[in-house]
């Protein structure tokens, strides 16, 4: 029994690391624009199309070398970020940004054509041919992502709990990229600009902060964040599938509600709640109630903190 | 009745002649007819207009909770499923109940309702956004509860056989031309459909008008100010929440006996959810007529445009591709996400606004640049 | 002398570390015109925030005509709480018991022929006290088990099955091989499974509608309902409205609640076409149930009875409910209400135009007419008179003056001091949260500390 909860809180921990990487990406956004970005999601799973696409054209696979595999590996990490934030940014600059002053609904609605765009995409990527992707020729199919850690158990081949080299790839990878982004936000000027415009962008503006900048770097490292995690999820997982930034995407913004949206730390709280909830309900209630388990949990959060766990009740200005 | 015959008089005639030409048009299929003619295909226009009356149902019940009462809803197919799923229990051969269409009528918009203030209670007081991710979290639930209560709901293969509505014999026999039942069915199905959609349509626009109308609108303009006033919002939010999910439980049955099924739970998605949205946002949030039109538009779309371009690319790429491109089903989300944006940047009020709407809409633009 | 309409005791509002009001007492007579002053920041908007419950004071009390302005605690609201905390247990206690297998023992594996609601709901019982029950009815064959898990017997006969419940009941009951000791164990953990469930949700259910009472039981809308109605700094009119239309919005409220009064009937009407549609229903079944061959004559009968009395119940519906109240004439009422009201503050020439048309200062008098229009005994004016010129700020006292006099008391917030001077009974002072006078107008012009804090600085008031 212990065994199995320590299992559990083992994957619980992962699931939810990747969760909140995620979730910093809809917080950082909704901090400083109030909207959901719908398509961060996507951003994510397109990111994870260039990762495995990039593996096929350097013929990554478990047979690969140890310095290939490392270097593939960096590469694949580095072109999915650059990739991720700079579609993010796109998006923003072409869609987004002439709606800044448009009523909420419109960036809402908006953000949901255009992760149905990417989704589409995400689609039409998967039916490319390409020896790496696994699954059949299926478009609509989920690709194999090549396993490129080794699949043994750092405790021992005997121990009753596995931790494998790509559970600590991703609890490390993540718990660097949190403190590199916190370094940012709380240390950095653009860190500084960033909360000032979550604040009250148009006294900000006043203040001489260039806001539109301070958005464009949102968006980057938000998008940046989401490409990052789409590479350890998908070595974490071992499949890539038009459907998953929709999935991940809807718990990570369901973690960023839960610990209070626009909410740095609530996000990271609220990724590793539902993380472990997650895991812990796939162990005792069964995989098939995951999504019911979850949102139950989200509406009865919302009903006793209506703002999330972190986040504090706005008061509107009379 | 004074003031139906004001509002008769108001709304003109494009209403009353629509309804007059959809009336008699499956006895004069004027349009299968001619494109039957051109192409050599039957399209059965008819068949699509059933369809196209139960989605602009469903686009009513979430127009009146997106477009009249401002909740950002976005899990409108829960309710729909409620609706044909409720259906499907009370109809099928397999339980005991079997009340037939006409009960069922009466029960699935109860158990929408039922579904709708459950869920709407606890949640309505949340802010937009927050509303936006607990509703959709609810449609992914519900759909997931379907799936998974295979005992109950058949899980993947849905209730079926749905049977069509019990009628008169009289009106049965007056239906079907030359003893040929499955048209008498359509024919029921097509009347039922457009007489609920013409009554539906009807009594919204009485409510547009009515002191409720008037709390949407102020609720809508300024929350805070209005319930200043002694408007509760919690209180109207969550009546148009449980009238439209209603409503879309009406819808759900409609279309349950319809198809004569079900269908798998897998088909009240979040995209469907996002479709009925897409239909407001290309018609007009908040606008009935809009709504109408989207629904029209948007069917017409996947039933008829999508698969005769379909053929196109087919034809031009000689031959049967399999490759995921070349079939134009396979576009739609792009064109749908498309068109989201685009209407977004350049027409947020939508094709066919009402006119307040489009007001509210401008005013903000103007005002905040 | 009478106790005051309006009393305000040791209100204090705090922000975070910020004190933006501090036990501020205030007391409004009826029928009287009062003032609030002082410098900007002084809290004074929070001041009637805190009134109108927009924020929820931090410590302190208001009471209108001697009663509380938060919603009281009342013995029925613990019932309501119960009655939700009941329902939410319900779902914790199906989902323990497992939706998806009780269904299957009550309703699907039954013969359909032989389906009655009263064994339905004895075979659930059944299920969720974790009983030994008759199962299953399939065919000849009627299966005594424990939770479709242990099977206790399969026998041929009703009474035979009745033999075999008994007798199963007896072995969980006093348990003798390891077998029966197990299924007992079972019985018992399902029990507190489902026990647990319930009574988590009971729980659950309860606290969350407490927790939803407790931040709602003084909402603006409860404030307005009891009596206080507010205009606003900044001006917030609904811009795309007309202007008879803004006053509508604040009149339908109490219009409803009147005809709601005068029409003791409404609810009969609203429900006996439902009960006919009820009975019919039921009839319609019942016939198809009793002869589905018979004559076609009686169901054609039901069936447009049932299309009737859905035509009835909705057209009723539709009438009674959504109209802006009872009938046509209530709205003719509440229309010409509304206009004489518009007349009042001057504005019978704009009912058709759009509020977002008017000029400033008609602007401030519709948003006055709108409160008004709620029929309150307390109005609270915040800076009526800003942006006006002095044509319209003498006339705007004449409106509050004339609003006095229609019996609706008047509390301001005000900077320019002729206004202030010229109408008000009582002036209260405040600086930085806190009261610091309070007085007619001489006394107030005349106190020093007053003078000192607020004239003074402020020079040329």
């Amino acid at each position: 029994m212990l065994d199995t909860v320590l299992q559990q809180l083992l994957i619980g921990l992962t699931n939810g690391m990747v969760f909140a990487l995620v979730a910093l990406g809809y917080t950082m956004v909704y901090g400083i624009l109030e909207f959901i970005n719908f398509a961060h999601g996507d951003v994510f799973m397109l990111s994870a199309f260039v990762a495995l696409t990039l593996c096929g054209a350097l013929g990554l696979n478990e047979h690969s070398s140890a310095g290939a595999l490392a270097g593939g590996l960096l590469l694949c990490i580095v072109a999915s970020s650059v990739f991720g934030g700079l579609l993010n940014l796109l998006i923003d600059r072409v869609v987004y940004k002439p709606l800044r002053k448009a009523p909420k609904l419109a960036p809402l609605v908006s953000a949901i054509g255009v992760s149905f765009i990417l989704q589409n995409v995400g689609l039409f990527w998967g039916g490319m041919a390409m020896d790496v992707f696994g699954g059949g020729g299926q478009a609509a199919a989920p690709k194999a992502f090549p396993n490129l850690l080794p699949a043994t158990n750092l405790l021992g081949a005997t121990s009753k709990i596995t931790l494998q080299p790509k559970d600590v790839l991703v609890i490390g990878a993540s718990l660097v990229m949190m403190t590199a982004l916190y370094g940012i936000v709380r240390f950095t000027k653009l860190g500084k600009a960033m909360r000032a415009t979550a604040q009250d962008p148009s006294a900000a503006r006043l203040m001489g902060i260039d806001v539109d900048q301070v958005v464009a770097a949102t968006f980057l490292i938000g998008g940046a964040l989401g490409g990052f995690a789409s590479v350890i999820y998908s070595l974490y997982i071992n499949t890539v599938h038009y459907q998953m930034g929709y999935q991940n995407g809807l718990y990570a913004f369901t973690a960023a509600v839960v610990g209070g949206i626009g909410n740095i730390p609530g996000a990271v709280l609220g990724g590793l709640l539902l993380g472990l909830v997650r895991a812990f309900s796939d162990q005792f209630i069964g995989a098939q109630w995951q999504p019911a388990v979850l949102f139950g949990i989200l509406i009865v959060i919302l009903v006793f903190r209506p703002a999330g766990l972190l986040g504090s009740t706005a008061r509107e200005k009379v | 009745m004074a003031e139906l015959r004001t509002f008769l008089k108001k709304i003109g005639g494009l209403p009353v002649l629509a309804l007059v030409l959809l009336a008699v048009y499956p006895f004069a299929p004027v349009l299968d007819w001619g494109l039957e003619a051109a192409t050599g295909q039957a399209l059965h226009i008819d068949r699509q207009l059933v369809n196209i009356f139960i989605f602009s149902l469903l686009a009513l019940a979430l127009n009146l909770q997106v477009g009249q009462a401002g909740l950002l809803q976005l899990g409108i197919a829960a309710f729909f499923a409620i609706g044909a799923f409720t259906t499907g229990v009370l109809t099928v051969e397999k339980y005991p109940f079997q009340i037939g269409f006409w009960g069922a009528m009466l029960i699935a918009p109860l158990f929408g309702a039922m579904g709708g203030f459950l869920l709407g209670a606890p949640t309505l007081r949340l802010r937009g956004d927050y509303l936006a991710i607990v509703t959709l979290g609810f449609g992914e639930v519900m759909r997931i509860v379907l799936l998974n209560l295979e005992n109950i709901t058949d899980g993947p293969r849905g209730l079926n056989p749905v049977p069509a509505p019990w009628l008169p014999t009289l009106v049965r026999e007056s239906l079907s031309p030359a003893g040929d039942a499955s048209i008498g069915v359509l024919r029921a199905m097509y009347f039922l459909a457009l007489i609920v959609l013409a009554a539906t349509v009807v009594c919204l626009s009485l409510l547009e008008k009515s002191r409720i109308g008037r709390a949407f609108v102020a609720l809508r303009e300024d929350e805070l100010a209005a319930s200043c006033m002694g408007i509760e919002p919690a209180r109207i939010k969550l009546a148009a929440f449980t009238g439209g999910a209603a409503l879309a439980g009406l819808a759900g049955c409609f279309y349950a006996t319809n198809l004569t099924t079900t269908a798998e739970p897998n088909t009240y998605d979040f995209n469907y959810s996002i479709m009925v949205l897409c239909c407001l946002i290309i018609g007009g949030l908040g606008s009935l007529r809009g709504a109408l039109l989207g629904a029209g538009l948007l069917l017409g779309f996947d039933n008829v445009i999508s698969p005769l371009l379909t053929r196109l690319l087919q034809t031009a790429l000689g031959g049967e591709s399999t490759h995921v491109m070349a079939s134009f089903s396979n576009w739609r989300w792009i064109v749908f996400g498309t068109a989201l944006v685009v209407m977004m940047r350049l027409r947020p009020e939508g094709l066919w606004p009402s006119s307040r709407v489009a007001e509210e809409l401008h005013e903000t633009q103007e005002d905040a640049s | 002398m009478s106790a005051p309409l309006l009393k305000v005791d040791k209100l204090t509002l705090r922000f975070g570390g910020l004190t933006a009001v501090s036990e501020v007492d205030l007391r409004v007579e009826e029928g009287q015109i009062a003032a609030v002053i002082g410098p900007n920041g002084a809290g004074k908007t929070s001041l009637f925030n805190a009134i109108t419950g927009i924020y929820e004071p931090t410590s302190g009390e208001v009471q209108l005509d001697g009663k509380d302005l938060q919603e009281p605690m009342q013995p029925r609201l613990l019932l309501r709480w119960m009655l939700v905390g009941l329902g939410v247990g319900l779902i914790g206690l199906l989902t323990a018991a497992n939706v998806d297998s009780l269904w299957a023992a009550v309703i699907k594996s039954q013969d359909p022929n032989a389906f009655s609601a009263t064994r339905a709901l004895h075979d659930a019982g059944a299920y969720m006290t974790a009983q030994p029950r008759v199962d299953m009815r399939m065919a000849k064959y009627f299966v005594a088990s424990f939770d479709g898990q242990t099977t206790f017997a399969v026998v041929k006969t009703p009474e035979l099955a009745a033999t075999a419940l008994a007798d199963a009941q007896k072995r969980l009951d006093n348990p003798q091989t390891d077998d029966d000791k197990a299924t007992a164990a079972r019985a018992v953990a399902a029990l507190q499974v489902r026990g647990g469930a319930f009574l988590a949700g009971l729980l659950l259910g309860f606290l969350a509608a407490r927790a939803v009472w407790q931040r709602t039981r003084r909402t603006p809308t409860s404030v307005a309902l009891r009596g206080v109605a507010r205009t606003f700094q900044n001006i917030r009119l609904f811009h795309n409205m007309t202007v008879i239309e803004n006053v509508l919005v604040a009149s339908d409220r109490h219009l409803r609640a009147q005809a709601k009064l005068s029409d003791p009937g409404r609810l009969t009407a609203i429900l006996a076409p439902a009960g006919l549609l009820a009975l019919t229903a039921t009839l319609a079944l019942v016939v198809r149930k009793a002869a589905p061959d018979a004559a076609e004559t009686l169901p054609v009968l039901l069936l447009a009875a049932l299309m009737l009395g859905l035509l009835a119940w909705l057209i009723v519906v539709v009438r009674r409910g959504a109209f802006s109240s009872a009938s046509l004439n209530q709205e003719k009422a509440a229309k010409s209400e509304a206009t004489e009201l518009l007349k009042f503050v001057g504005l019978e020439h704009r009912l058709r135009d759009l509020a977002r048309n008017l000029p400033y200062g008609e602007q401030r008098r519709l948003e006055i007419a709108r409160a008004l229009a709620t029929r309150p005994r307390l109005l609270l004016l915040d800076e009526p008179a800003a942006g006006m010129n002095p044509s319209e700020t003498v006339s705007l006292m004449h409106l509050i003056r004339a609003i006095r006099d229609r019996g609706t008391t008047v509390l301001l917030i005000e900077h320019h001091m002729r206004v202030v001077m010229g109408i008000s009974d009582r002036i209260t002072v405040l600086v930085h949260g806190k009261r610091i006078a309070e007085g007619s107008p001489d006394e107030i012009r005349q106190n020093p500390a007053v003078i000192e804090a607020y004239l003074g600085a402020d020079g040329e008031h």
